[in-house]
């Protein structure tokens, strides 16, 4: 059980590589959170240092590992109905005003454990039936969207579904299952998942949205990366689509081109 | 003014200014007398004696003088004695004298020069009595140094003072006489003026009133003589009041009657001459005959000019325009042929009157097509009437021209410049229009100008007033001066609110306005307060959130470390207890098959034990029925034999059969050794099941024992791995709310730095402005360059969710 030290150097180390992977700000005080999350991948290769975690994390044999790293480092905070007036303003601002016809397209990306994405889906399904709509939740860590596709979680995160929501649209688990839930299917199959990096250009295939969540994301990022990330996610935005960010969030600084409708909210004219 | 007196006050004039003169140098002479007299008895009385005192007390000193010396050279006692006395006596004379001057100076000077002779005079007297008393004691000698010596010294000072004074009193004298002379000479100057004066002024009054008489005399005879050789051509005026002018205005009255009664008779035959028959002479203005002349000359006209002036009044008011009726009053002779005519011409005026009514109506009614029929006119009046129609042709052309430009001009449709020729007044018409559409093109154009600047915000252009006239100069006047009032307000906002743009807001304006500006300024001013009240307020505030995020971030910054160390370590403790699990799980499992095989065990051994018994007497049977197969096998070797020569005897055709006989043999053979083998081992087991036998029997009781322990250490195993499981349940669950702690804390340390690193900005941002009373620290946000590397996304190769198994999920 003894822990292993990382040197000033080898956290240097990890600090570049997943800012380089994933965009992410590690902090010098986060040395402790590194040796944590990482420690077990030590113990599981049998190595005695960092250092040589991280020449195996960087000779290119093992590509699984690095993601194996990427998801232990990511930080996946989320729950049902976070920052709930976010919803509020979808539900009484954006769908009222949507465009008719074409189906109703909400990209929440870094949707960590897929938590935001079924509360998008609950929204939609309550207020649009009948009508085309349809959900992408994304990524950087695999681990995190395996969770989200199951739609399977321990009960006690139903926390903050209100009780006809719950009913309507969750499953209570019993015998083996007992102590979770499940998501129901008829939501699970319009909600779709997808590793992406959002420090990289992203694919055009994934069409053009009416709402994109990046909530509680930037603040893992420094200000020239959080740049690029928006930069990446506009153009997929469509015109008179909104964008929306965390709480404590800002896009200050940021050249977006954007309109604040309120603190955190922005729509693109 | 002579002209308005009287002849007699005249006279009385002149000879009183005679008069006048005569009495003033009387005075002049007698007042100059009286004031020589005085300054003679002046030097006389007063002067002279006191220039005779001081002469006086020189000649007693000179005596006193004398009379010391001789003291000195006579030898005789009585008289040393006798010139004593006359020096007492002479000291007396001196007394007396000086008692005299000191009454009678009293100017200061004069008190001044006595007050010096004075003071000699003290020191002098001691001395002279020093002289006397050595003179009486007989010192001779000490006399004679002493009188010679100091004595002589303050003697001939004494001398210089009362010498000063004689010349004093001389020299006053002395100019006293000389202002006398002057002043007598003064008057006899003055005299001989006035004298002179005196003569001028009768001999000028004599000549002036002579003449005053004389000269209108003269001129009335020449008159008279004039009047009487019919010469009425002369003027005769005078505006003297006195007798003669009397004469000279009746004179000019009778030439002035004349002369009126002349022009009234050149008057009336003129007039005649000349038509004017109804001129008369005004008879009032003369008198007496003269009147009745001018009566009868008037009376005479009358009786030839009346039928004249019927129709010469007819033909004046057909000239002025008033046309009468027709004469119906009958008259004779040339008189009736007259009003034929006349009433003729009535008519034919009459009509072109009509016609000019009928046109002027027309005209004031703006029918201007209306024209007159010039067939109902004959002669000069059909052309006056074709004249008026062709005139109001060409008027109205024109004016039709100049209608519609006003029209357009008053509408704001400015037309081009008029170019078609036209002559006379027309032309000017054309030029004060074109001159009109210039000027309103004019001031359109700066208007354009002006409303175009100030559109574009250039406020400082201005329009150039001198290029218009009148009350267009008056307008764009007007323009620039309102453009100069905006522009300084607008100057000042555009200051404030620049400043403002720069973050500076301690700009204000400070300039007095009127109105509407002065609303602007106070609007501007107030919204600048509130603006940097309320910045210096969240400078403030941001101040403080800032502190108070960084606290946050600290805090949460713990936080996040001493979560990150639990998880890790509640996390490596699960795994860890997982591990004791697993093998607590397999020991068990393993106590529980160890049980089962020693159970097992236990009742094989006893069963063991009977087996090996009847092992015992299935071997011993073996042994016995070993000996049988050995037998057979003998049998089956001599078979063989048999077989073998059999086969021989038969030739080629029992070959194959030799072959099967031969390896019968072999086996017969090697079975006949295994027999014998078995049989011996046979024997040998036999005695080793027997021992088996015997140590089963001796096992049986501690496998049985065994098998007790080992399934009580099962049953124990069971426990632990429940117990354990159930810690390990607890442990999963602790791992689950440790790794959800240090996720939420990791989410909260990153928002709390975000939030720091927003209230950082926010500092940074309200630092652009610069308010009155300062601002508050402001922390600088950093933002570190980010590296981002080109490298291609990994492709995301997972397994796809396992299917759960939905039918252990049910409705909430």
């Amino acid at each position: 059980m003894a822990e292993t030290a990382i040197s000033d150097q080898e956290f240097a180390l990890f600090q570049r590589l997943i800012h380089r992977i994933a965009g992410i700000n590690l902090a010098d005080s986060k040395k402790v959170l590194l040796v944590g999350r990482l420690q077990k991948r030590l113990r599981h290769y049998g190595l005695d240092s960092f250092g040589r975690y991280y020449r195996l994390l960087a000779d290119g044999e093992h590509p699984e590992e690095l993601q194996t790293m990427v998801d232990l480092l990511t930080t996946n905070e989320t729950y049902f109905f976070r920052e709930p007036k976010h919803f509020d303003f979808l539900r009484d601002e954006v769908l009222p005003g949507r465009r008719p016809g074409a189906p109703f397209r909400v990209w929440s990306a870094a949707s960590s454990t897929g938590e935001e994405a079924y509360t998008l889906a609950m929204l939609l399904a309550e207020c649009l039936p009948g009508q085309p709509w349809e959900i992408v939740g994304s990524d950087i860590s695999t681990q995190v969207l395996e969770k989200a596709r199951r739609g399977h979680y321990p009960i006690e995160r139903n926390e903050g579904i209100p009780r006809h929501l719950l009913v309507k649209y969750c499953r209570k688990g019993v015998r083996s299952q007992a102590g979770t839930f499940l998501i129901a299917s008829e939501l699970r199959e319009r909600v779709s998942f997808r590793q992406i990096n959002l420090t990289r250009p992203i694919d055009p295939e994934i069409g053009r949205f009416d709402v994109i969540f990046l909530r509680n994301v930037m603040i893992y990022f420094n200000p020239e990366t959080k740049r690029q990330v928006v930069g990446h996610l506009l153009p997929q935005l469509l015109p008179g689509g909104y964008f929306i960010i965390g709480h404590s969030e800002t896009l200050n600084g940021i050249d977006s081109g954007l309109r604040q409708v309120r603190p955190t909210i922005y729509r693109k004219d | 003014m002579l002209n308005n007196l009287k002849i007699g006050t005249k006279l009385g004039v002149g000879f009183a200014i005679t008069l006048v003169l005569l009495v003033a140098i009387a005075t002049v002479g007698t007042i100059r007398l009286q004031s020589l007299s005085n300054d003679l008895e002046l030097i006389v009385n007063d002067r002279n004696p006191k220039a005779v005192w001081a002469n006086d007390v020189i000649e007693s000193l000179n005596v006193i003088a004398r009379a010391m010396r001789n003291t000195l050279l006579l030898k005789s006692s009585a008289e040393i004695d006798k010139e004593i006395e006359r020096i007492t006596a002479e000291r007396k004379v001196i007394a007396d004298r000086y008692e005299k001057m000191q009454a009678t100076f009293n100017t200061e000077r004069g008190k001044a020069a006595l007050k010096g002779t004075l003071e000699a005079r003290e020191a002098y007297i001691p001395m002279l009595e020093h002289f006397l008393e050595l003179v009486k004691a007989g010192q001779q000698e000490q006399a004679v140094a002493y009188m010679l010596g100091d004595f002589r010294k303050q003697q001939n000072a004494y001398f210089g003072e009362v010498r000063s004074l004689i010349k004093l009193v001389n020299d006053i004298t002395a100019n006293e006489g000389k202002n006398a002379l002057e002043a007598a000479a003064a008057a006899r100057t003055l005299m001989i003026g006035l004298a002179v004066l005196a003569f001028i002024l009768t001999v000028l009054a004599a000549f002036v009133i002579t003449r005053s008489i004389t000269r209108p005399v003269g001129q009335v005879v020449d008159a008279a003589r004039k009047m009487a050789a019919g010469d009425m051509n002369f003027t005769l005026t005078s505006d003297a009041k006195d007798e003669v002018g009397e004469v000279v205005r009746s004179v000019a009255a009778v030439q002035s009657s004349v002369v009126a009664l002349i022009a009234d008779a050149n008057a009336l035959s003129e007039a005649a001459v000349a038509g004017r028959l109804a001129t008369r002479a005004d008879a009032g203005k003369h008198q007496g005959d003269y009147r009745k002349i001018v009566e009868g000359v008037n009376g005479t006209l009358d009786a030839v000019i009346g039928p004249l002036n019927v129709a010469a009044s007819y033909v004046d008011r057909i000239s002025k325009g008033d046309i009468p009726a027709r004469i119906t009053d009958s008259y004779n002779g040339d008189f009736n042929t007259i009003k034929n005519n006349l009433n003729t011409c009535i008519d034919a005026v009459g009509r072109l009157v009509a016609d000019a009514n009928m046109l002027s109506a027309a005209a004031v009614a703006g029918r201007l097509s209306t024209r007159a029929d010039a067939g109902q006119h004959q002669g000069d009046f059909r052309k006056i009437v074709e004249g008026v129609n062709a005139t109001l042709d060409a008027v109205i052309g024109p004016l039709n021209v100049a209608a519609n430009y006003v029209d357009r001009i008053s509408k704001g449709d400015i037309p081009a410049r008029i170019t078609d020729s036209y002559s006379g007044d027309f032309n000017t018409i054309k030029d004060n229009l074109n001159t009109c559409i210039e000027a309103v093109n004019k001031l359109v154009a700066d208007a354009n100008l002006l409303s175009a600047a100030a559109v574009a915000g250039k406020l400082e252009t201005r329009a150039d007033a001198t290029q218009h006239h009148g009350d267009f100069r008056r307008i764009v006047e007007g323009v620039n001066d309102t453009l100069d009032a905006v522009v300084s307000p607008i100057q000042d906002v555009q200051r404030v609110m620049g400043a403002m743009a720069q973050g500076d807001m301690t700009q204000t304006i400070t300039q007095a306005y009127q109105g509407d500006f002065a609303v602007l300024k106070e609007a501007i001013n107030n919204t600048i307060a509130k603006l940097s009240e309320t910045i210096a307020q969240i400078i403030t505030a941001a101040d403080a959130l800032s502190n108070a995020a960084g606290q946050v971030s600290a805090t949460a910054q713990s936080l996040s470390q001493a979560s990150s160390e639990q998880a890790a370590s509640v996390e490596e403790t699960t795994a860890s207890l997982e591990q004791m699990t697993a093998s607590v799980t397999q020991n068990t499992e393993n106590a529980k098959v160890t049980d089962n095989m020693a159970t097992k065990s236990a009742k094989e051994a006893g069963e063991g034990g009977e087996a090996v018994g009847r092992t015992v007497e299935a071997m011993k049977s073996i042994a016995d029925k070993i000996g049988i197969i050995d037998d057979i096998a003998y049998q089956t070797n001599l078979l063989a034999l048999n077989a073998a020569i059999e086969a021989a005897r038969a030739g080629e055709h029992g070959k194959g059969f030799a072959v099967v006989a031969a390896e019968v043999r072999k086996l017969a053979e090697r079975s006949q050794v295994a027999a014998q083998e078995i049989g011996e081992l046979a024997g040998s087991s036999v005695k080793a099941a027997e021992r088996a036998g015997h140590l089963l029997d001796e096992m049986v009781p501690s496998i049985q024992k065994t098998s007790d322990l080992v399934q009580e250490i099962a049953s124990a195993s069971q426990e632990q791995s429940t117990g354990v499981a159930q810690i390990n349940n607890a442990m999963g669950q602790l791992n689950k709310a440790t790794q959800q702690n240090a996720s939420a804390s990791e989410e909260l340390a990153a928002t709390a730095e975000e939030l720091g690193g927003q209230a950082g900005q926010l500092q940074q941002l309200m630092e652009f402005f610069s308010v009155e009373g300062g601002r508050g620290a402001v922390r600088g946000f950093s933002a570190p360059a980010a590296r981002v590397s080109a490298r291609p996304a990994r492709p995301a190769a997972r397994s796809v969710a396992a299917l759960i198994d939905e039918s252990d999920f049910e409705k909430f």
